[in-house]
């Protein structure tokens, strides 16, 4: 029992810690004093010479003014057009308020130095003014911005060429100006006890699940961290099962997959600073699907779906089955492919397995080794695994060559899968199914392809049964599962997110006889 | 709880990783593709066998090997003495059996093992080989690929032409426990230059030899059991002109497009009686002789169906005074004269001797081919 | 009060559930036994089998109906009181146990004779307790997801089977009716144990979210099932001769090993190996109905540590003593025995007292 309380993790212990330290924070009123004031804040700033206070008088406002702003993070051009400007300069204007001489979109007023800060640090400025327990606040962020570009990752045929940036505004319009309609809701949370993050929840208020909104909502306000920096950090802190290798949310950063899944009925999460968007509740089948499907001609469409399935059981199986054939059920094999696969076996000295190890790891690292060089260098890794290592180990008499083809069909397959996250999971599960094959041949194979089954139907996201529509078995959904049906026969949106609106469109085609 | 549980599992897996052991590489296993049994004046058995062999310093592309034993299991102790690696028979295409051997009554038993290891393959095709055994194994054809491959392709290929059975290890078992059949099995000899396809071997009920179908019987015999199966060309000599030197022969030959076979079961006179009644669907491909197709193909049908009753009651006879019933009649027996049956079942292959078949083939001409 | 709420299961779920569960090792071996005591006209015994099965199995729906929210562990607490009760779910648990058991180690010892001659069972049962594991943990839900799955992802095994029928010999079926009836009854007893799974309507039915389809539910379940079995003999006794399929142990596998296409060979050990799927639909059911039991009994919520104390305990038995074959025919003839009482004539028995308990608890109500 003793060993028992030692080995589990001190959960709560943990969580003392970081309540402790949010008790740091600044809950005071602001003074009505100014230069009270400005001592907070420069007590709150320390070492922090991108700060800048600037008192002024302003002919519009009794008493004087302080305005605050970090260098850094403000838009220097709105302050000085649209705050200084109409405060120092304007005579005229004297019986307007404070208000409305600002020409900012947003302003506003809070009370409390909490609030100051973080709309300081979020790169906001702050108008102290003598004599008032209030601040106003107005919007000028600036910082550095990407433009946006075609996405990287998820390169697509005929879908758009926009991809998301690092900030969460623009992301929000890319995908508004897809579903411009009042029932597109956000909630905004923010996480993080430093880096406080903004994370807006969007989803079709009439369409999506109240239950696996709340669900998430849930599981996101449970997070206490010091930032999230990216989208895949808070996938880790809200999926289902840490322990799984699959993805169970979906992560984009394409806004006209994020609108399609919304108005499946599925929720998106836009992490600010971060180029990509999640997306819940997943399901299996969902990181086999493409923009590009819904573009293509049906038949087609399906056609690659499908190749794209065969492919998922290729790259996790090929390898084990290779290893399962050769080392225990050679029966199964045709004579005359026995022949040549002995021929070409006879000269290798390793044991199957580890032959295939030895090829799928050089894989891996070939792969690995590629994906952060620059272009010009990647090739060069392209020619060295495929022509040295492909052409030499098979002259050597290292590997055999049925082995080199298992290995680049296996490659190849992986390549198929169209998400990231998927492909990486497979590439994880064979190597689990190689060391069962080894072990127990077909019948290892197929025992794990229990397992994995049996996985992959108790897996949950957001709460929502992961195998739909396979397991549980919806009919209804297999009209875009391995088959693409036409569009205009998917009536309904899919039941596996549950969606509280069932109909998503009209009969668009006319019967024969209504022509 | 779980901790623990991590640990059990680990130990476990540790355990499991070195506890398999039924792995045998490729590369460490001898195939055994064709395997001969038979034996010596000595009456002691001999089993015969051959594998592929690998490895590229090897001059020959396969080993062939004989040891004595007493019986299969046994012999493969012997072969893992001589050959490099383990002796498996998963892959086994041919299982011959010498003439010496068919003489025993209770050879079957030798069989015992194909049939209870689980790992044995009963796809091996089951061939009497006329004359030792020895001799085909010391056979290494320049022409042709490894010989087991090369008496495997023969066997498929002979079979599709029906010249003779192709009868594989779970098949034979069938014919062996099936009261109402007698088994056939492919027959082959090691002539000097080649391995040639004999026809059909008939064994009685406990499988002895008890005659050789030739190939061109084997045919009517394969239209027996399987209707139409692979391809059947027929040729037969029609009398109608008999002018004695010419080298032409008055022969015709058909292609059967189609068999339908129906069979009438009665018990008469103390012995059963089968009407067996063949639709043959014919397409000519040859006639040797000047024929006015148009008018008179009522005639030639006929005629064509004279000759094939002949043939077929001569086979029926040979089979008779074999005392064998490769036909499988005994199955019609059973199935519409039970309680006749019933008393008869021990001992069918006599009452079949005694029974009498009437052949009547009805040829029906579809086609004539190209010329007129 | 539902209790069981968070594991609903769906018609479709609850009809393949309980096929899954019947299915099982039967399939392999009740060719043979039907022809040692009927010869060919054994097929027509499965009718009398199933006759006999859905009789019953609406008995149990019948009795569930009465007390729609509880199982059979709470029923009994209800009618023996609370230690008695006690008993008699620690004997169901037993039953389950018993059953998941014979057909887990029958698999393994299958997989033994006919893959991996040379591995020891315990590894093997090691081997089995992986998924076994992952999926009964999810509780029933995620079996009846599986054994859903299973049924599709296993269609095409009776599909290839009939490539056997290309050899098939319709013959061996006539006479109909060779020796009477009187054999074709006596071997009606060889097709009870491959029905044997219904009874675990028991358990289930409480689950079910449309109660009113129960009935249609395990009467289509018991077709579903007749109709395989149906399928696998007829095809093993058109293939094999009559006298042949007696030599045989398990004639469906023999049947494989025939096959062989261009690209596959010894089509058998595959097959083997897929039906390692089949089979576990079997031995979830019961070994989760096995610690469901005792998670009543004691009162405790996590069914996961019952199950790895089970597993744990089988693995344990198996590495001390390798069943012989002549041990797993007792075990299967036990679970026979055990099954005719538990799923025959428990429900004839049980359906009064509980009719009357029902009426007494109305009467109170009202």
């Amino acid at each position: 029992m003793a060993m028992r309380g030692w080995l589990r993790r001190k959960k709560t212990s943990a969580k003392d810690r970081m309540s402790r330290r949010s008790e740091s924070h600044y809950v005071r009123e602001i003074h009505d004093q100014l230069p009270d004031n400005i001592a907070e804040l420069q007590r709150i700033f320390t070492l922090t010479p991108d700060l800048v206070i600037r008192q002024f008088n302003s002919l519009q406002v009794e008493g004087q003014i302080a305005l605050v702003y970090l260098r850094s993070l403000a838009d220097k051009n709105s302050i000085n057009n649209n705050v200084l400007r109409p405060l120092l300069n304007q005579r005229e204007g004297a019986d307007k308020s404070l208000f409305e001489l600002l020409s900012v979109g947003k302003v506003f007023t809070v009370y409390n130095f909490q609030s100051v800060e973080t709309e300081i640090l979020q790169g906001s400025s702050v108008l102290f003014i003598e004599g008032r327990k209030e601040a106003l606040v107005v919007e000028t962020h600036g910082w550095p911005q990407r433009a946006i570009e075609d996405p990287q990752l998820e390169a697509s045929l005929k879908g758009a060429h926009q991809g998301f940036v690092e900030t969460d505004a623009q992301n929000i319009a890319l995908i508004r100006r897809y579903i411009p309609n009042r029932e597109l809701k956000i909630k905004e949370i923010w996480v993080g006890e430093r880096g406080a993050t903004k994370l807006s929840v969007m989803f079709l208020a009439d369409v999506a699940n109240p239950d696996v909104l709340q669900e998430l909502e849930d599981r996101i306000k449970l997070i206490e961290v010091d930032t999230i920096l990216n989208t895949g950090e808070l996938e880790e802190y809200i999926e289902d099962n840490p322990y799984s290798p699959f993805p169970q949310l979906i992560t984009s950063e394409r806004p006209d997959t994020v609108a399609s899944h919304l108005l499946q009925g599925k929720i998106a999460v836009i992490v600010d600073r971060s180029p990509s968007v999640l997306i819940g509740p997943a399901s299996f089948p969902s990181f086999f699907q493409n923009v590009d499907d819904y573009s293509t001609r049906w038949l087609v469409a399906t056609f690659i779906r499908m190749l794209r399935y065969l492919a998922f059981i290729v790259a996790t199986f090929l390898p084990a089955i290779y290893i399962a054939l050769i080392s225990f059920n050679y029966e199964v094999i045709p004579l005359d492919l026995i022949l040549s696969i002995g021929e070409s076996r006879e000269k290798v000295p390793f044991p199957p397995l580890l032959e295939a190890l030895l090829m799928e790891l050089t894989l891996e690292m070939l792969r690995e080794s590629g994906i952060r060089l620059p272009a010009p260098i990647g090739q060069t890794v392209g020619i060295v695994g495929g022509i040295v290592i492909g052409q030499a180990v098979v002259q050597a008499g290292i590997v055999s060559n049925i082995m080199v083809i298992v290995v680049a069909f296996t490659a190849i397959s992986s390549f198929i899968i169209p998400n990231y996250d998927m492909a990486s999971a497979v590439r994880f599960i064979r190597f689990i199914m190689m060391l069962l094959a080894a072990m127990f041949g077909i019948v290892g194979i197929v025992v794990g392809l229990m397992a994995l089954i049996g996985h992959l139907i108790s897996l949950e996201s957001l709460g929502v049964p992961y195998g739909s529509p396979l397991a549980p078995v919806r009919f209804s959904d297999w009209k875009d599962f391995i088959v693409r049906s036409p569009l205009w026969k998917m009536m309904d949106r899919p039941k596996g997110t549950r969606p509280i609106q069932e109909k998503r469109q009209g009969n668009n085609r006319l019967k024969g006889s209504e022509k | 709880m779980r901790a623990l549980l991590r640990m059990i599992w680990s130990t476990v897996l540790v355990v499991m990783l070195s506890g398999c052991m039924d792995r045998i590489y490729l590369e460490d296993a001898t195939l055994s593709l064709m395997v001969g049994l038979d034996v010596n004046e000595k009456n002691e058995l001999l089993v015969y066998m051959t594998s592929p062999v690998f490895s590229e310093e090897a001059k020959e592309k396969s080993e062939e090997y004989g040891v004595r034993a007493s019986t299969i299991r046994e012999s493969r102790m012997g072969f893992d003495e001589i050959v490099t690696a383990l002796t498996v028979s998963g892959k086994i295409q041919v299982l011959i059996l010498g003439q010496r051997l068919l003489q025993h009554p209770d050879w079957f038993r030798l069989l015992d093992v194909v049939f209870r290891d689980a790992k044995f393959s009963v796809n091996a095709r089951m061939v009497a080989l006329d004359g030792p055994v020895s001799e085909m194994f010391e056979y290494r054809p320049k022409d042709k690929p490894r010989l087991a491959l090369h008496v495997t392709k023969l066997i498929d290929t002979a079979n599709y032409r029906n010249l003779t059975v192709k009868t594989r290890a779970q098949e034979f078992h069938r014919q062996m426990f099936e009261p109402g059949i007698t088994p056939t099995i492919t027959e082959l000899r090691k002539e000097k230059r080649a391995v040639k396809v004999m026809g059909t071997a008939m064994l009685t009920e406990n499988g002895v030899y008890a005659g050789l179908i030739e190939p061109r019987n084997t045919l009517l015999l394969q239209m027996m059991l399987h209707e139409k199966q692979g391809e059947i060309s027929v040729t037969i000599p029609i009398q109608e002109q008999n002018d004695q030197k010419s080298i032409v022969a008055g022969k015709i030959s058909f292609f059967v497009k189609g068999v339908n076979k129906k069979v009438k079961t009665t018990y008469r006179d103390g012995k059963f009686q089968f009407d067996v009644q063949m639709g043959l669907d014919v397409s000519i491909s040859e006639r040797m002789f000047p024929y006015n197709m148009e008018k008179d193909y009522k005639k030639l049908e006929k005629m064509m169906e004279a000759e094939l009753r002949k043939d077929y009651d001569l086979l029926v006879k040979k089979c008779q005074a074999a005392k064998t019933d490769p036909f499988g009649f005994g199955l019609y027996a059973r199935a519409y004269e039970y309680k006749r049956w019933k008393k008869i079942e021990n001992d069918w292959p006599k009452a079949f001797s005694e029974a009498e078949v009437h052949f009547k083939p009805e040829v029906s001409i579809k086609g004539n081919g190209v010329t007129k | 009060m539902r209790k069981y709420a968070y594991h609903e299961l769906s018609l479709l779920q609850y009809i393949l559930l309980i096929h899954g569960t019947q299915i099982g090792i039967g399939v392999l071996t009740l060719p043979r036994e039907l022809a040692e005591h009927a010869g060919t006209d054994g097929w027509l015994s499965m009718f009398f089998g199933w006759g006999v099965s859905v009789l019953v199995s609406l008995v149990i729906t019948n009795m569930m109906k009465l007390h729609p929210d509880k199982t059979i562990t709470d029923l009994l607490t209800l009618l023996l009181g609370k230690w008695l009760g006690k008993v008699a779910s620690i004997l169901m648990s037993v039953y389950c146990a018993i059953a998941a058991i014979v057909v887990v180690v029958n698999s393994a010892f299958i997989i033994n004779v006919w893959v991996l001659s040379q591995t020891p069972g315990y590894i093997i049962f090691m081997l089995f307790a992986i998924p076994i594991y992952i999926i009964i943990q999810g509780g029933l839900r995620i079996i009846a997801r599986y054994s859903e799955l299973v049924f599709y992802l296993t269609l095409w095994m009776p599909l290839l089977l009939a490539a056997a029928l290309k050899d098939a010999n319709w013959l061996h079926f006539l006479p109909i009716i060779k020796e009477g009836w009187q054999p074709i009854l006596s071997a009606s007893i060889y097709t009870v144990l491959p029905f044997l799974g219904f009874e675990l309507a028991y358990f289930v039915y409480p689950f079910l979210k449309k109660k009113q389809h129960a009935s249609l539910g395990i009467v289509v379940a018991n077709t579903l099932t007749l109709l395989v079995y149906l399928h696998v003999t007829i095809i093993c006794f058109a293939f094999f001769s009559p006298d042949e399929i007696k030599q045989y142990t398990w004639p469906t596998l023999n049947l494989w090993k025939v096959i062989e296409y261009s690209f596959l060979e010894r089509i058998d050990i595959i097959f083997l190996a897929f039906y390692l799927f089949i089979l576990s639909t079997t031995v979830l059911t019961y070994m989760y109905f096995a610690v469901f039991c005792t998670t009543q009994v004691f009162g405790n919520r996590d069914h996961r540590k019952h199950l790895i104390v089970l597993l744990l305990l089988i693995f344990v038995c198996l590495w001390f003593y390798t069943p012989s074959f002549m041990d797993l025919k007792k075990m299967t003839d036990i679970w026979s025995i055990a099954g005719v009482g538990f799923a025959f004539v428990l429900p004839v028995l049980l359906f009064g007292p509980i009719w009357l308990l029902q009426r007494k608890a109305g009467g109170k109500k009202a």
